[in-house]
């Protein structure tokens, strides 16, 4: 049986731009979990409700993440997500892998004021649990998908930095050679 | 006397090795020594090298026509991932024969851009290098780089059954004859610590001009490298001793002053044809020069940059090289040849060095500048240009004897099937600058 189509895109930037202020809060997030994973048909386990849980590291990139976990889990309250309810392991992949992901880079208040984070939070969230906007292609949701994506953003920028760094070492390295005595040749060319 | 910078120049310095480097420069017959230079090369290095000659000496270049070398796919792989300039030109998967061409104003504009990331940056050094168009290229590279060329030319040299034996005695003089160069003596872990010399054979670089022979005889090579000019110039001098071989480069080795130096030193003399931004490419004697690094893949293309059938002559196009420090894809040289895959290694026949110019006849008949390589190719000329005037007339400008320059100039009138040849001796004396051969015309269509 195939899922019924999806709304547009523009139907769940609506839905998280009307995100209601007890999700941008701190409201207890493993029970917005249990309750989430319970009408999905699911049973939260603890490995998912460990990540709406106060973790080890500093107490500012935990709230981070929670608050991704909680705009991830009011995204899935949309009722054209809990109709059929998605699968389970789509479900695991996006709270334990994606969520942590994006949230180690992106900071969530960006899901209030921008819209590609919310874009991005609907892509991650689709890809996830497998599904597509309607008309729109593979090709088309990646190409869109490269555009907003914070994780890869970050990774090329980071990259772009650090080619950068490394050839102006290179340049400032044979700068100083060049003035310096170089090694014997044995032929001349 | 002692140079305290020695320490860096020569990590591997044994005390030997230090008096023969204390004679070679102190001896009361050298030259005015214009540079101080040394190997850098250290013990990590050296065994480098040696495992680089075990290769060298197990490996010989084998692919036939249409092929790549087994070992470019993993080369070219390697760039991509770690070269930052073909990072975004190498595609993943791409055929090899559809990749872009590299040149070398790519190398002059990105220079800094062809060092792998993994390079370790404290052992790069540098050389300039200069082209035709005489655009400098600052180019990054590393001791060993240099220090490979010797396993190299002893495996062109055994293959004619000669050997460097190295040790207590000096084993490589470059001998080369200009108005200024860098010169300096070294000596070569590699060999022993043997002693090495680049020498300025123009007599104004020498308190006396008969220094020249008395240091040569009191150093007597085993193998001598240099430029057609520089080897020429030696040959006029008179030495007790000959080397065992001569490896002849940089310029167009013609087949004439090629037969006067193995007549007068009576030892093979060898042309080594190489770039220093790729290192020696191939070697050989009149027949052709076979390719030579075992890691160094030889392409021939046409201007459309599609390759050449076996035997057709194009741009050479080369892969690979000694330098790691600049790994180069499909880099164009600028020199024309065919390959031929007759023999066991492949090989460069109809070389030269530059691209071909269109000279007319006086009827304005037109035909290639190699045709006056050809023609003037039995006579002994060091060095010759040759420039074909707006009004169809020609200027051969040359240095040799009255006799030959009759002949060469009735040769020309011939070829050119009447147009007015003018000869343009140069003096002794005179440095001859730029590449063996030269030619240039004024006529619309020709191209230098």
């Amino acid at each position: 049986m195939t899922n019924p189509p999806l709304p547009p895109l523009a139907e769940f930037l609506r839905w998280l731009a009307e995100t209601p202020p007890a999700f941008r809060d701190d409201p207890p997030v493993e029970a917005v979990l249990n309750d989430l994973f319970e009408t999905l048909g699911h049973a939260a386990d603890a490995d998912i409700l460990a990540v709406g849980q106060p973790g080890k590291g500093k107490p500012a990139a935990d709230r981070n993440r929670r608050l991704w976990v909680l705009a991830a889990s009011w995204l899935l309250w949309h009722p054209a997500l809990r109709t059929p309810p998605p699968p389970l392991d789509g479900l695991r992949r996006l709270f334990l892998e994606v969520v942590p992901r994006v949230a180690a880079v992106v900071p969530a208040d960006g899901l209030l004021t921008d819209e590609d984070r919310r874009e991005e939070l609907v892509r991650l969230t689709l890809r996830s649990l497998g599904l597509s906007l309607p008309g729109e292609s593979d090709r088309e949701a990646e190409d869109r998908f490269t555009q907003v994506d914070s994780v890869e953003g970050r990774r090329v920028v980071r990259a772009a930095a650090e080619r950068e760094r490394r050839a102006r070492e290179v340049r400032e390295a044979m700068a100083r050679r060049a003035a310096e005595e170089a090694a014997s040749r044995y032929s001349p060319e | 006397m002692h140079d305290p910078a020695d320490a860096d120049r020569f990590p591997l310095l044994t005390d030997a090795g230090r008096r023969r480097l204390a004679r070679l420069r102190e001896h009361p017959s050298a030259p005015h020594w214009r540079h101080r230079c040394g190997e850098r090369l250290t013990a990590a290095g050296l065994a480098s090298v040696r495992a680089y000659a075990e290769e060298v000496g197990s490996k010989r270049p084998s692919w036939r026509s249409g092929e790549v070398a087994a070992w470019v796919p993993e080369f070219i792989e390697r760039c991509r991932e770690e070269v930052p300039f073909y990072r975004d030109r190498l595609p993943a998967g791409a055929d090899f024969f559809a990749l872009p061409t590299t040149c070398r104003d790519d190398l002059r504009r990105n220079y800094w851009a062809f060092v792998p990331d993994p390079a370790d940056l404290s052992e790069l050094v540098t050389y300039w290098t200069s082209g035709t168009a005489g655009d400098r290229v600052l180019l990054p590279t590393y001791p060993e780089a240099p220090a490979r060329y010797l396993p190299l030319f002893e495996a062109a040299l055994a293959a004619r059954g000669v050997r460097i034996d190295g040790g207590d005695r000096t084993s490589i003089v470059q001998a080369v004859c200009q108005r200024r160069t860098y010169t300096f003596p070294s000596v070569m872990s590699y060999f022993g610590g043997a002693g090495y010399a680049k020498l300025n054979l123009h007599a104004d670089e020498w308190r006396d001009p008969a220094d020249r022979a008395a240091y040569l005889d009191d150093f007597p090579p085993e193998v001598v490298t240099g430029d057609p000019v520089g080897l020429t110039e030696l040959a006029r001098l008179r030495l007790r001793a000959a080397p065992k071989a001569v490896l002849s480069s940089a310029t167009a080795l013609l087949p004439g002053t090629r037969r006067h130096l193995e007549a007068h030193f009576g030892c093979p003399v060898l042309n080594v044809y190489g770039m220093i931004e790729v290192g020696p490419i191939a070697c050989g004697d009149s027949d052709g020069l076979e390719v030579l690094p075992p890691n160094l893949f030889v392409e021939i293309l046409d201007t459309a940059g599609e390759p050449c059938p076996p035997v057709t002559r194009g741009e050479v196009v080369v892969t690979g090289g000694i330098n790691p420090f600049v790994p180069l894809v499909r880099y164009r040289t600028g020199d024309f040849a065919a390959l031929d895959f007759a023999g066991p290694v492949p090989k460069l026949v109809g070389f030269e060095g530059r691209p071909p110019v269109l000279f007319r006849t006086a009827a304005g008949v037109a035909f290639n500048s190699i045709d006056v390589s050809g023609t003037l190719a039995d006579l002994p000329l060091p060095f010759l240009a040759v420039r074909q005037r707006a009004d169809g007339s020609v200027v051969l400008r040359t240095r040799t004897d009255p006799a030959t320059v009759a002949d060469a100039a009735a040769r020309l009138h011939e070829l050119f099937a009447g147009a007015a040849v003018e000869v343009d001796l140069l003096p002794d004396g005179v440095p001859w600058d730029g590449k063996t051969i030269q030619y240039r015309t004024a006529l619309p269509t020709g191209h230098e």
